[in-house]
């Protein structure tokens, strides 16, 4: 069966990404079913694991604005969050494949769920979701821990102009080198289909996807005990930390945390 | 003395950032910081990269060679970007110079 949680902190993105790791912990463990998160924030920048936020967030527009900056366990690139852009992760059990594969493979339950709320969907450049010629998500995995694990942001209704101000653009010119990129061609999906969408469209749209893909029923879940106590746990030592969010703080310097973790997670 | 320069590189996937410090007259790498939106598997080889191209000669193959060898020892995935690009951006991050 496929595990489906809608648990979500708006207003605290970095719970939101000390639980993101969290449910992945939890599963790698086999506590819990394979599982679908959808969830949101009200107001962020999510850098990846390999970015740095000065690089990447215009602070002065941040703190104008309020916008709360937490760097992710994933790679790729920064993205903004607000209650218009919904975020999917799913973690399935694990194997031998590499992070081309689980690319390929998880993405498909996102284009099956777009095609199904009527959207022409298609996988470029590895990991770009693009509607015609626009990008609507953007998507990072990893296999830390043993698990195949995918998540992305897809824009629904998001402040694009709010994106554009709080997001650092790269000065180097990329058309020249003739890379095709499509983080300067996003658009949102209410715009592309031409009517509102409600969260509810979205999250059925989400769970008939992933539910086709892994070929599996699904079923709505709240999280379990163990969920909130390894994100509390992830929330303390890692996420509210500035030196981790400024991307300072790599895993290999923070070693007791994935011992205490695995220490709540064998008990 | 030590200089230390900068220099930006578009992968197919993803876009790296490095910073090198380097002793220009003995022709050796001091400190690498690599940063960007690439995706790497498992994350914690490019902490053991930067790590190991400390007193690595500047010199193209020497730095390919690290690479090269991290890589395999940690059998990192690293999808849309590969091998040359890194040893691009670092070897280019020392021909010139940028303020602190």
């Amino acid at each position: 069966m496929l595990r489906i949680l809608l648990f979500e902190t708006p207003e605290d993105p970095r719970m939101n990404l000390a639980f993101e790791e969290a449910f992945v912990r939890v599963r790698a463990h086999n506590y819990i079913d394979d599982t679908l998160r959808i969830w949101r924030n009200r107001n962020a920048v999510v850098i990846g694991y390999f970015q740095r936020m000065s690089e990447e967030v215009d602070m002065g527009s941040a703190s104008e604005y309020n916008v709360e900056v937490v760097r992710r366990f994933t790679g790729g690139g920064a993205v903004y969050h607000d209650l218009g852009n919904i975020n999917y992760a799913i973690v399935t059990s694990g194997g031998d494949r590499d992070l081309t594969y689980v690319f390929k493979y998880l993405i498909n339950g996102l284009v099956y769920a777009l095609n199904k709320i009527g959207l022409e969907a298609k996988l470029e450049n590895i990991n770009d979701v693009v509607v015609g010629s626009h990008k609507i998500s953007g998507t990072a995995a990893s296999l830390r821990w043993g698990v195949y694990f995918l998540h992305g942001s897809v824009l629904f209704n998001t402040d694009l102009n709010l994106l554009y101000s709080v997001l650092r653009v790269p000065k180097i010119k990329l058309i020249d080198k003739g890379v095709s990129d499509v983080k300067y061609r996003v658009k949102n999906i209410v715009d592309i289909l031409g009517r509102d969408i409600r969260y509810n469209e979205i999250i059925d749209a989400l769970a008939y996807g992933f539910s086709k893909l892994l070929g599996k029923e699904y079923y709505f879940d709240m999280p379990s005990k163990l969920e909130y106590e390894v994100a509390r746990a992830l929330y303390d030592l890692r996420y509210s930390r500035e030196e981790w969010n400024e991307g300072y703080l790599r895993f290999i310097d923070m070693k007791y945390v994935d011992e205490y973790i695995e220490e709540i997670l064998s008990k | 003395m030590s200089k230390t320069g900068f220099s930006i590189h578009k992968a197919r996937k993803g876009l790296i950032k490095c910073r090198v410090e380097y002793d220009p007259s003995r022709k050796i790498i001091l400190k690498v910081d690599i940063t960007g939106d690439f995706f790497l598997y498992p994350e914690d080889s490019l902490s053991v990269l930067m790590d190991r191209l400390k007193g690595v000669s500047i010199d193209r193959n020497e730095i390919a060679k690290v690479i090269r060898d991290v890589f395999n020892e940690y059998k990192v995935s690293h999808p849309g970007i590969e091998i040359d690009d890194f040893v691009k951006v670092i070897y280019e991050s020392t021909l010139g110079e940028v303020d602190a």
